[in-house]
């Protein structure tokens, strides 16, 4: 199952496989609107996985949704655009996102259990996917379709490493273990080809051995697939593991981004360096936790200027004041950070 | 809980409700004090089955009688038993209910016993009651008691096990309060919004159920006004003098829909949890 | 298998249930303080010698203990005495049982239309929320409910037979279940019972439109509160469902809201319409002794509104009786359908 035929004839990777650019997204509460993500930008190109970072509550899962335009009803776009493979997905119809979500986007959430529908079979489930698209059925010579749409479904339980899938396809999803579970969420984004696969915090349900399963799996689904991933986590080791690029949200914009080595080698905002710091270590026997102070503000009460100068140990007054702009510092390296501004640099 | 009634200006449908209902129960509260009990008995051969006028609003029935007062007159009997019977049954109903929460031996027992009783449609129950008690206004009523209280006993059961398990109740324990005390002061409180809630549906529901009753014929005689016997007894003059039905449904289907409208606002209000 | 065990488990529980039921209705019958049990056995105003009251008593077994009455009186219902009534001038159990399929019909009719009308709307209500074709569902469904049935039923009957009758029109008929005329002239041999069923095996096609013409008034005003209690709960049940992350996983497949709705929604949405489907039976056959008796339908509801005129107990306790035992089996058929819809049921 790959992903490269559809492009044929598209010479280098020139366009990236999506782009947001000023995104900003607004949410209703309380009978007002509120800026939930500030003109947020990201680029990933094909076979890259961008980690997206941050806290709960930075906005990395409503950039998600608006990614397949799956906003939740106190919601609405503000500005901005986010190109899909070049095309404009902002301002598309409903149908036209149905098409959108069946092909080129799929959307791997956090929970699997809450995620599969309980009253249906897993092989059902994946099943509908062939049905909604033919054409993914490679032509079986005149096997009735839905036999077909079984059969693959099986082989795509296999593709995602589960064991006897013959058995596993007519059962129930409250029969199956988590990391089952999320491995058929999993297998029923790759059996679209999508150009895109966004990942939510999918491993933050299920425990430790799982995860690593998990995340096995995606490595090598990366290699054999030129899987093209946007990993939404909040986890630095899962980005170090997988992750080639790396974007920092907080509190609804992003803060930095950049590569990872470079990232974990010398973080620029002081978000990132904490963030880094808080990965627990072990020094001399004992595990050392360093969490960031204070909590990430209320969506309805930000800071002024820049979000997270209450919790920020280099803020200075410029920072209570303006919101910083984001800067490319290297190519391919964005800060939105104060102390980088005209040269004023601090270490 | 102050706050939470007068929030009920919030919802026009439920203040529309609440001001219908409020209506309808003035009239029938002072409609013994301001209309002659002789309306009732006299009989005007010479007015007989007219149609509505400036004299008689409603028409006169076939003896004569202004409809307009005996609808009022019927409304104060209706809701006085409808809302009597709810009372009774929420008192019966939440004691019952408290014990089975709180006593566990007595638990399964009660439960059985409101299953049964739900089992039963409750016209059905109502009738086979009545009927053996025999055919009286406050026979009626027990009946329908028997009833209604099933509800509130599973109701306030769930409230109070639930309340049971909640932290407050346990640290109130450890601080050495008597089960006594901690029922009546605390744990009570709590309990009831939600059965409450149920409550101005439910006399809408008394209040169709009685007067179904009576239209089958097991109201009160002729000279007591009820809604329900008042159609049944228009009934034979249907096509001649339609009002004679239609007013005394009409009457009974209004005070019905504002308990209703009230009732909806106070379930979302005092237990947004029930769905059905 | 589980499915089995499970089956076994709900008879149990609802055989208990009819054994108190009877329990009820005994004490009822003979137990209530302050009445002589043996009035309900004897006809009003006729005259009976001491010795044939003494022998009655004794067949009756009143004078012994009230336990051993019931273990009596449970026996002979077992064996299909459940009394004689005055009113139909027979055995309780024929009399119920020979009118038995005329109420059937109604009640089955009443069904059919509350759940072939009132699921759609429920539906269509919770995918408008709060627009014009929501507040209508639930406009109608609230006036619904406050309507008492016997009113509207006589309403119906002054409309359709009276009013249009006057005007011209083609009426419906407001007494009884078969045109005179008809019965008389090509009447059917009773099978079923069923007028419907049985005139159309035997392709008596003109009785057939006669009995459903008959049907049309009594079973739409028997259907209205459950109408407006089946469009409630599909409506708030179907709100509900389309909350759940499974529906969101379904609309990032691309699946168009028809099938979502259909093949995910409904089966999760549909499981409280199901319960309120056993409750609703309850209300309607209350409901059916009023309508029966509105629309001279010779059911078991009329007779029992006869009995209660006639001071019957025994005909309308025997009554009580049997709708408690339809109602059992009834809940026990829907307990079967929610195990073969929701599969985490059954275990």
């Amino acid at each position: 199952m790959t992903s490269a035929t559809r492009r044929s004839g598209a010479a280098a990777t020139a366009v990236p496989v999506l782009e947001i650019s000023d995104l900003s997204v607004e949410l209703s509460i309380g009978g007002r609107w509120i800026q939930a993500l500030d003109r947020v930008g990201l680029t990933i190109q094909r076979g890259e996985v961008l980690g997206l970072v941050g806290e709960s509550g930075s906005g990395k899962s409503l950039t998600a949704l608006s990614i397949a335009g799956l906003l939740p009803g106190n919601a609405r776009v503000a500005g901005g655009s986010i190109r899909l493979n070049g095309e404009e997905v902002l301002g598309k119809s409903e149908r036209a996102l149905n098409r959108l979500r069946a092909r080129s986007v799929a959307l791997v959430f956090q929970n699997p259990t809450s995620y599969l529908n309980p009253v249906l079979t897993v092989g059902a489930q994946i099943a509908e996917i062939f049905e909604l698209n033919p054409e993914l059925l490679e032509a079986a010579g005149g096997r009735p379709r839905r036999r077909e749409a079984w059969r693959q479904s099986i082989e795509a339980l296999r593709l995602v490493r589960i064991p006897d899938p013959e058995r596993v396809v007519e059962r129930y999803p409250f029969e199956l273990s988590g990391g089952m579970q999320q491995r058929v969420v999993i297998a029923m984004a790759l059996v679209r080809q999508p150009d895109l696969v966004i990942a939510d915090e999918i491993t933050t349900a299920l425990d430790v051995t799982v995860q690593a399963q998990i995340l096995s799996l995606l490595a090598e689904l990366r290699r054999t697939v030129r899987l093209t991933l946007l990993l939404i986590t909040h986890d630095m080791g899962i980005v170090a593991q997988l992750a080639d690029r790396v974007v920092v949200m907080y509190s609804g914009s992003v803060v930095e981004s950049s590569d990872v080595r470079t990232l974990f080698k010398s973080p620029r905002h002081p978000y990132s360096k904490a963030l880094l710091e808080t990965v627990p270590t072990i020094d001399g026997g004992r595990t050392v936790f360093r969490p960031i102070r204070g909590a990430m503000p209320a969506l309805t009460d930000p800071p002024a200027g820049c979000r997270f100068h209450p919790r920020c140990p280099d803020a200075f007054d410029q920072c209570s004041r303006r919101k910083p702009e984001r800067l490319a510092l290297d190519p391919g390296r964005v800060v939105a950070c104060h102390l980088y501004e005209g040269g004023a640099v601090s270490e | 809980m102050l706050g939470q009634l007068a929030s009920i200006r919030r919802s026009t449908v439920a203040t529309t409700g609440a001001v219908l209902f409020v209506a309808i129960f003035v009239t029938g509260a002072v409609a013994p004090l301001v209309i002659p009990a002789s309306v009732v008995r006299d009989v005007a051969f010479g007015a007989r089955l007219s149609p509505p006028s400036a004299r008689h609003w409603f028409g006169t029935d076939d003896f004569g009688r202004d409809l307009f007062s005996l609808v009022m007159l019927a409304a104060n009997l209706d809701l006085r038993v409808a809302l009597s019977v709810v009372l009774g049954a929420l008192l019966v109903g939440t004691v019952l209910g408290a014990v089975a929460g709180l006593v566990n031996r007595l638990d399964e027992p009660i439960m059985r016993a409101t299953d049964v009783f739900l089992s039963i449609p409750s016209l059905v129950l109502a009738m086979a009651i009545a009927s053996v008690l025999g055919r009286s206004v406050q026979n009626l009523a027990i009946a329908l008691v028997f009833v209604s209280w099933p509800i509130y006993c599973r109701l306030m059961r769930g409230q109070v096990l639930s309340e049971k398990q909640k932290p407050y109740v346990k640290s109130l324990r450890t601080l050495g309060v008597g089960p006594a005390r901690m029922i009546f002061l605390h744990v009570v409180p709590n309990t009831l919004f939600p059965v409450i809630a149920r409550a101005p549906a439910d006399v809408g529901l008394i209040l169709i159920t009685m007067a179904a009753l009576s239209y089958i014929g097991f109201g009160p005689g002729p000279y007591v006004p009820e809604w329900g016997s008042l159609v049944a007894a228009g009934q034979t003059y249907i096509f001649q003098a339609p009002w004679l039905v239609v007013f005394p449904g009409v009457a009974i289907f209004l005070t019905s829909l504002s308990l209703n409208l009230v009732g909806d606002w106070a379930r979302d209000v005092f237990d947004p949890r029930l769905r059905s | 298998m589980g499915l089995l065990s499970y089956v076994a488990r709900r008879l149990a529980l609802l055989g208990l249930v009819l054994l108190g039921v009877s329990m009820v209705v005994f004490f009822v019958l003979r137990g209530m303080p302050g009445v002589d049990p043996l009035a309900a056995y004897i006809a009003p105003g006729l005259p009976m010698s001491q010795d044939a009251l003494a022998s009655l008593r004794r067949q009756l077994h009143l004078d012994e203990p009230l336990p051993l009455q019931y273990v009596y009186y449970v026996a002979n219902l077992l064996k299909g005495d459940w009394g004689y009534s005055r009113t139909a001038a027979q055995p309780v159990l024929d009399a119920l049982l020979a009118r038995l399929p005329a109420t059937v019909e109604l009640a089955v009719a009443a069904v059919l239309l509350s759940t072939a009308l009132g699921i759609p709307a429920g539906i269509v209500a919770a995918l408008r929320k709060d627009r014009a074709a929501d507040v209508a569902v639930r406009v109608v469904s609230i006036t619904g409910i406050s309507f008492p049935v016997f009113w509207l039923g006589i309403i119906l009957q002054l409309v359709f037979f009276y009013y249009m009758g006057q005007l011209g029109l083609p009426t419906l008929p407001s007494r009884g279940r078969i045109g005179d005329t008809i019965a008389l002239i090509d009447p059917i041999t009773p099978m079923t019972g069923l007028y419907l069923v049985d005139s159309l095996l035997t392709g008596k096609l003109a009785f057939f439109g006669s009995a459903l013409r008959h049907l049309v008034l009594p079973s739409f005003a028997l259907s209205l509160i459950g109408l407006a209690a089946v469009v409630r709960i599909m409506r708030a049940s179907m709100l509900e469902v389309l909350r759940q992350d499974y529906i969101l996983l379904a609309r990032s497949k691309g699946l168009p809201t028809r099938t979502i709705v259909m093949r995910h929604a409904l089966r999760n949405a549909i499981t409280p319409v199901l319960t309120t489907a056993g409750t609703t039976l309850g209300i309607l056959l209350g409901g059916a002794v009023v309508v029966e008796t509105v629309f001279s339908w010779p059911g078991m509801g009329s007779l029992a509104a006869q009995g209660i005129l006639n001071n019957d107990s025994i005909l309308v306790v025997g009554f009580t009786l049997f709708v408690a035992t339809m109602m059992v089996v009834v809940n026990l058929v829907v307990d079967l359908l929610y195990a073969v819809v929701d599969p985490r049921v059954r275990y």
